[in-house]
């Protein structure tokens, strides 16, 4: 129990960090670490991941909010339009990935972050 | 016509989110600089607005799908919690090109760690 304990404190405050840092919820931290460290089947490390994300997520936006930043120049029509995107996008994913092997959802996973990586690296 | 773009970048990022586990941020921010002209802090800021909504409708489709272990929710969460309101409030200091370079070189390590990672077995149960 102390074991999870401390394993499940470090991932919080590594993903906390990232995701206040960055805007994010964290999730690339998440699911590595609650594979590697806590030992979640893959499937239900990103299942575990955004329920754990809907805390940060909750937080954040408020920490951002008392500092003036939502909805900084962005209208609240554009906003909306995301948040109907994101929801109706997120059932449709949550369902596909169940019909994705475990191997291939990590392996498309560790292909997502390389993206992002060299994404970010050129521009 | 901000409306339509709006709707596109939250599908891409939902999508994601729902397959990935992950909130789907790596996708809105970059979409809100670039397509809705957001300055960096507002991006972060929405972003992590739309995930709520977004980790909320995901947490409860996994959840009945049998894919979410509450309990191990509730222990990451706390510390989760406090470095998040922390990571925020220093985010707020630092100037966005910075913030930039903070976000890239985050991605790095973590492509990094998937890739050194990624040569374990998987677990599939």
């Amino acid at each position: 129990m102390k074991r999870t304990a401390l394993f499940s404190t470090i991932t919080g405050a590594i993903a906390g960090l990232q995701a206040g840092l960055t805007g994010v919820g964290g999730g690339v931290f998440l699911v590595p670490l609650m594979v590697g460290l806590l030992k979640l089947p893959q499937y239900q490390a990103h299942g575990t991941s955004l329920a754990a994300i809907v805390a940060v997520a909750v937080v954040g936006a408020i920490t951002y909010a008392v500092l003036g930043h939502i909805p900084g120049s962005l209208g609240w029509a554009a906003i909306a339009a995301m948040a109907a995107g994101a929801i109706i996008g997120v059932i449709a994913g949550a369902r596909l990935m169940m019909k994705v092997p475990a191997r291939q959802l990590r392996w498309l996973f560790s292909v997502f972050i390389m993206g992002l990586g060299i994404y970010m690296i050129v521009t | 016509m901000s409306v339509a773009i709006g709707i596109g970048i939250g599908l891409v990022a939902g999508l994601l989110g729902g397959m990935l586990g992950i909130g789907g941020g790596a996708i809105l921010i970059p979409g809100m600089v670039i397509f809705l002209g957001a300055e960096q802090h507002t991006a972060q800021g929405v972003s992590l607005l739309i995930i709520t909504f977004l980790a909320v409708v995901g947490a409860m489709t996994h959840y009945r799908q049998h894919n979410v272990q509450l309990d191990v929710a509730l222990w990451v969460a706390p510390a989760a919690v406090l470095f998040c309101v922390t990571g925020g409030i220093v985010a707020d200091l630092l100037d966005a090109s910075l913030l930039r370079d903070v976000w890239g070189a985050i991605l790095i390590v973590v492509a990094v760690a998937m890739i050194l990672s990624g040569r374990r077995s998987v677990s599939t149960q």
